[in-house]
């Protein structure tokens, strides 16, 4: 299964910054949230990549593989993400 | 291979599916299938109906379905539901999975799940030249051999790779495979998990549970539907473990002891894996495709910066966005007013000349009486419209298809979920008037695809509040009459009060009577597309009959109505001919009048004309005119219309009760009242319940009562 790192890395993905790279650690939502991330494909082990947020702060967008995701901070809070760190 | 029966041998005519994402390029595909033009639904997904459309192929009629776009057998939306439904109870004979190649992976999450189904089926890897351009490269021969199922590369606009899927199709169909894709058996190697062979083995019983009795287990399903249970069990057996919703509704197992025990065991298993099946069946289809993108799909290192990016590095910017998004929807605004002037023009001379003649070649009396006033005059106040709303659908056609609209909904939705609302419900805003000029009618039936049912409710009760084509006439007319200096600020703040008011009644609604949870807004931003003509233009012409059925209909009986009402009785008790005032309509304004006078400040003439705007808004003006000018004779001699509505305006100034205050007081009341007929009729259909309809009726009454009362008096004040 998947080991969550012991690196202080990992936080929320809506605790992500424009610009940051990240891996999906463990998705904690429920209910059609739940089965609506996935049905998109995001899952432990994906990379996704935090495009921006809206003008209030709040929704954001990911770009996730080919395509981008628009969701609520809010529905962010539950996916867990280890940031990567570019290595110079 | 299980061979099929003697009837299916026999069978000629087919019935085909054609099931894949939304933005998967399915519905071009249909088109170009089919010759028939069908709306190309991008946001939020307008699809929401099953379209079909039959076909001769080599001998074989088929049936080809064109299915709302899901990203999987779970059902959210409405539209969603739909598809669903489709797949899992009607009898069909093969699938065609439309699938995205620039998204190929996303894609085949569903693809899997059809597989489950255990029908024949066909993959259309579609887009697969913008897949390229954006790098993915795909063995599709290979992959169409890992999956059993051949995969045949298209693209949508009838260029290539349709020959030969329809080739396929044919020989698919003669060939009556009913071969038992399931890759459990055939691929497992892909599955070695411990902890799926668990689920698996609970996934076993449940299948033959459902195939020794199925009649027992859904007692409301017919037989064709029970045999499509016994065919698809794996897929059956899977959403029954998942505790799906819907199928838990039909399922009957109260007595049942073997699923009572089979439940337990899954509750054990869950716990013991500290996750959900339904979860673990999800993660384990993304392995297998993991597994497949590593045998199959490459890709290269250089992705050009696609022109999607280039847009909506502006289109979703901090502050660039709101102000294109402001700049884009006045532009409409302009561009629908402007548009439309010369044939408004064209139109009102049309209808000008229909009642001069109708005045000349009719003999004076009742019945020239009723075919001008009643029916051209009524029916043309309606129709004189039509290019307003055509140009105001043409535009939002235009945004839908482009891809614009998911941006406005992410620019938006921390605005709109202050109000309990989703950023989707933008959309049936601005089709019901958000700009100034549109239609509750199409706004509401644009709401089937919001997925929770209070959101949606919420949305439908308040449409209504929109600044709709049918209002126009009104502001303008007393706008020109009493704020001729400040008109174009007068239709913004009249437009800004109609949001103002949408929103926070809606807001209201969602935190007392639809309270209830936000759905997930979670939402794909679709590539930018240029919209293809055809499909806009039959869009628009689509929103556009439902508004000018209006015409046809309702708004002819109210018209005809109102005549009566404002003719008869012609003479009084006495012998005198009756003036309007004296007539069913004038008597019944005059009574309300001991309300609404303190109240509001309108008088009988008001009154009946804001009756009569309950049938059709756009009858107020022509009654308005009736009452006040030309009160009873309609068949004076000057009477030309154009003459009419300055005549009235000029009228109303004179007249010392009008004042300002008094003007905005009634525009205010039309915005916020009782809805035309045909909305509260649509209100009934989309609900499914009078009760809703009558609800609306009463509390936008009351609404508009009480605002326009509390102005009207805190106005005098002053």
């Amino acid at each position: 299964m998947y080991s969550i790192s012991n690196s202080n890395m990992v936080l929320k993905l809506s605790e992500l910054q424009e610009g940051d790279c990240a891996t999906i650690v463990k998705i904690n939502s429920t209910g059609s949230l739940n089965r609506r991330i996935r049905d998109l494909g995001i899952m432990p082990g994906e990379k996704i990549y935090l495009s921006k947020f809206a003008p209030l702060k709040d929704p954001m967008i990911l770009k996730f593989k080919n395509f981008d995701i628009s969701l609520r901070v809010s529905e962010a809070k539950n996916i867990l993400v280890e940031k990567i760190i570019q290595q110079l | 291979m299980k061979t099929p029966s003697e009837n299916e041998i026999l069978k000629k005519e087919f019935k085909v599916a054609i099931a894949g994402n939304p933005n998967s390029g399915k519905t071009t595909l249909f088109n170009c299938i089919t010759g028939a033009n069908q709306h190309v639904g991008n946001y939020p997904g307008v699809t929401v109906e099953t379209v079909s459309s039959t076909i001769i192929l080599e001998n074989k009629k088929i049936e080809l379905v064109d299915l709302p776009g899901i990203y999987g057998l779970s059902a959210y939306s409405e539209d969603e539901i739909v598809a669903r439904n489709f797949l899992t109870k009607e009898s069909i004979d093969l699938i065609i999975n439309v699938v995205d190649a620039s998204n190929i992976e996303r894609n085949l999450f569903l693809t899997l799940q059809l597989i489950d189904l255990n029908i024949p089926m066909i993959i259309a890897l579609n887009m697969h030249d913008y897949a390229k351009k954006r790098g993915v490269n795909i063995c599709h021969t290979e992959l169409g051999k890992a999956l059993n199922i051949p995969v045949i590369p298209t693209v949508g606009r009838c260029q290539q790779g349709v020959e030969k899927l329809l080739h396929e199709l044919s020989h698919q169909l003669d060939a009556n495979h009913f071969f038992v894709v399931n890759n459990k058996d055939e691929n497992s190697n892909l599955n070695q998990s411990l902890d799926m062979t668990e689920i698996e083995v609970l996934v076993s019983r449940v299948q033959g549970y459902l195939e020794a009795g199925p009649e027992k287990l859904f007692k409301k399903y017919t037989q064709g539907q029970l045999n499509r249970i016994v065919n698809s069990k794996r897929w059956y057996a899977i959403k029954i473990l998942e505790a799906d919703e819907l199928l838990l509704k039909d399922l009957n197992i109260n007595d049942n002891i073997h699923f009572k025990k089979t439940f337990e065991d899954k509750k054990n298993l869950e716990k013991k894996l500290n996750d959900t099946i339904e979860n673990y069946f999800s993660d384990s289809r993304y392995k297998i495709i993991q597994q497949l993108a590593k045998d199959y799909i490459n890709y290269s290192c250089d992705i050009k910066r696609t022109i999607t990016d280039k847009i909506d590095k502006y289109a979703t910017h901090k502050i660039l966005g709101p102000i294109i998004l402001l700049i884009i929807l006045w532009s409409i605004y302009q561009f629908t007013f402007q548009a439309s002037s010369y044939p408004t023009v064209l139109l009102e001379g049309v209808f000008n000349f229909l009642h001069d003649w109708a005045m000349e070649i009719f003999p004076r009396g009742l019945f020239q009486s009723l075919v001008v006033s009643g029916i051209i005059d009524g029916v043309g106040g309606v129709l004189g419209f039509t290019p307003i709303i055509i140009f105001m659908f043409l535009a939002i056609s235009f945004l839908e298809d482009s891809g614009y609209v998911a941006r406005i909904a992410f620019l938006l939705d921390r605005i709109l979920r202050t109000f309990g609302m989703h950023g989707n419900s933008i959309l049936a805003f601005i089709v019901s008037g958000g700009i100034a000029g549109g239609c509750a009618v199409p706004g509401i039936m644009s709401t089937r695809t919001l997925k929770d049912p209070k959101e949606r409710l919420a949305t439908i009760l308040t449409v209504p509040f929109m600044n709709c084509g049918a209002k126009l006439p009104v502001y303008a007319l007393l706008i020109a009459a009493f704020f001729s200096n400040n008109q174009g600020s007068m239709m913004f703040l009249l437009t800004m009060l109609s949001w103002f008011f949408a929103l926070f009644v809606a807001g209201i609604l969602r935190t007392t009577l639809l309270k209830g949870e936000a759905t997930p807004f979670i939402m794909e931003l679709p590539p930018y597309r240029m919209p293809a003509l055809k499909s806009i233009l039959k869009q628009t012409w689509q929103r556009t009959l439902s508004y000018i059925n209006k015409a046809g209909t309702v708004i002819l009986m109210a018209s005809m109505f109102m005549w009566v009402l404002m003719t008869f009785p012609q003479y009084n008790r006495d012998g005198s001919q009756a003036t309007l005032k004296e007539t069913y309509a004038g008597m019944i304004g005059s009574s309300l009048e001991r309300l609404t006078k303190p109240l509001l400040g309108f008088t009988w003439e008001t009154n009946i004309s804001l009756i009569s705007g309950i049938a059709a808004k756009e009858i107020i003006v022509s009654t308005m005119s009736t009452a006040y000018s030309l009160s009873t004779d309609s068949s004076q001699e000057s009477n030309q219309k154009t003459d009419k509505t300055s005549l009235l305006t000029q009228e109303l100034q004179a007249k010392n009760e009008w004042t300002p205050l008094k003007a905005f007081t009634l525009m205010v009341f039309i915005m916020l009242y009782i809805p035309c007929l045909s909305v509260l009729a649509v209100i009934k259909r989309e609900t499914n319940s009078t009760k809703w309809m009558l609800f609306t009726a009463g509390y936008t009454l009351v609404i508009a009562t009480s605002i326009s009362s509390l102005i009207f008096h805190v106005g005098s004040l002053f």
